[in-house]
């Protein structure tokens, strides 16, 4: 059993500031999965289901480019796959 | 010709508080507002329908620049209205034909919105990602390495190679069960919580085997960040990462019935 480096664990125990971005994946998991869930009159069809494919797609994409062709996600960097 | 608008809905709020209001742009660039009914507001914004009908919308959810833009935009009012006062956050693209359609929404949902907001009051949401290195949970370790047993090199690889799946797979229960056990130790600590599906982001030495957001009280995030650390270290997690204070995204929809 591995013991936790101070190294790898990365607990911010003071509030974020205001002027600190949050991370896109951290905010994706929570305006996509999380908040009210109503059926808005327009968005009819783009329901959870569809909301979330759309995303995943967006993010596929948005990794490819970070990464290049030569590297990988960086530790911490939103995956290109997310486990259902 | 005036472009058809449309209602963009972001948060719903008991005690409407324009002040945080003033001078806050939103996914379109318009002045965000209130729409109030039924003793609440809904906070709220007219967004161009050539931008923001179901088509255009969709289409720009896709575009990862676009989703960002508006997920940061959307978060960012939220983010406003909870440093303020109690805020109900709604889905991001929660988007309605005019403000009487909010006003008859906010009627219709009045009890479960105001039954939601008195429970968040005082609190905030905290996200804990838990990374563990399945390769050594594994009890057993890698198999039968020098034996050559009965039935000679063949049967001896094929029972090594059984061994090897075999502890991986425990590894990856062990993994799961850390991440079970985790979450219901930090659930113990908080008013609620959820689990969002884990990201598949490679850490230093691990996979993640959590991904959760746990409702506590506004005045505990130091708190309750030290004590996750202290369970993840414990149980022998590889890395953890506390994120917040959050507005309540993952706890919108109310005390568990």
């Amino acid at each position: 059993v591995t013991a936790v480096t101070a190294a790898t664990v990365r607990a911010r125990s003071q509030p974020r500031l205001p002027h600190q971005q949050v991370a896109l994946v951290d905010l994706l998991d929570r305006v996509l999965a999380g908040g009210v869930v109503l059926t808005g009159e327009v968005t009819l069809s783009i329901a959870d289901v569809d909301l979330v494919r759309i995303s995943l797609r967006a993010l596929v994409a948005s990794v490819r480019a970070a990464a290049g062709p030569d590297r990988g996600p960086a530790p911490g960097a939103p995956g290109a796959r997310r486990a259902r | 010709v005036a472009e058809n608008l449309l209602t963009w809905v972001y948060a719903v709020v008991t005690d409407p508080c324009p002040a945080a209001l003033a001078g806050l742009a939103g996914v379109g660039g318009e002045q965000v507002r209130m729409v109030s009914g039924s003793g609440l507001g809904a906070v709220a914004g007219s967004v161009g329908a050539g931008a923001f009908a179901e088509e255009a919308l969709e289409r720009r959810l896709a575009q990862p620049e676009e989703l960002e833009q508006l997920a940061r935009t959307h978060h960012h009012v939220i983010g406003t209205l909870a440093a303020a006062g109690p805020t109900l956050p709604l889905r991001l693209a929660t988007v309605y034909l005019d403000d009487r359609a909010v006003r008859r929404l906010l009627a219709e949902r009045r009890d479960q919105f105001t039954t939601t907001l008195r429970w968040l009051t005082g609190h905030t949401e905290c996200g804990v990602k838990v990374w563990a290195d399945p390769g050594t949970l594994s009890a057993t370790g890698p198999g039968d390495r020098d034996g050559t047993g009965p039935g000679g090199a063949g049967a001896s690889y094929l029972r090594r190679r059984r061994a090897d799946l075999a502890a991986r797979d425990d590894g990856w229960q062990r993994a799961a069960a850390l991440g079970d056990d985790i979450h219901a130790a930090l659930s113990a600590r908080a008013v609620a919580a959820r689990r969002h599906r884990t990201q598949d982001a490679a850490a230093a030495g691990g996979t993640m085997i959590l991904n959760g957001a746990y409702l506590i009280g506004r005045e505990q995030v130091a708190g309750f960040a030290a004590a996750a650390e202290a369970v993840a270290r414990g149980r022998g997690a590889a890395g953890l990462e506390v994120t917040g204070p959050w507005p309540p995204y993952s706890f919108a929809e109310g005390p568990r019935r």
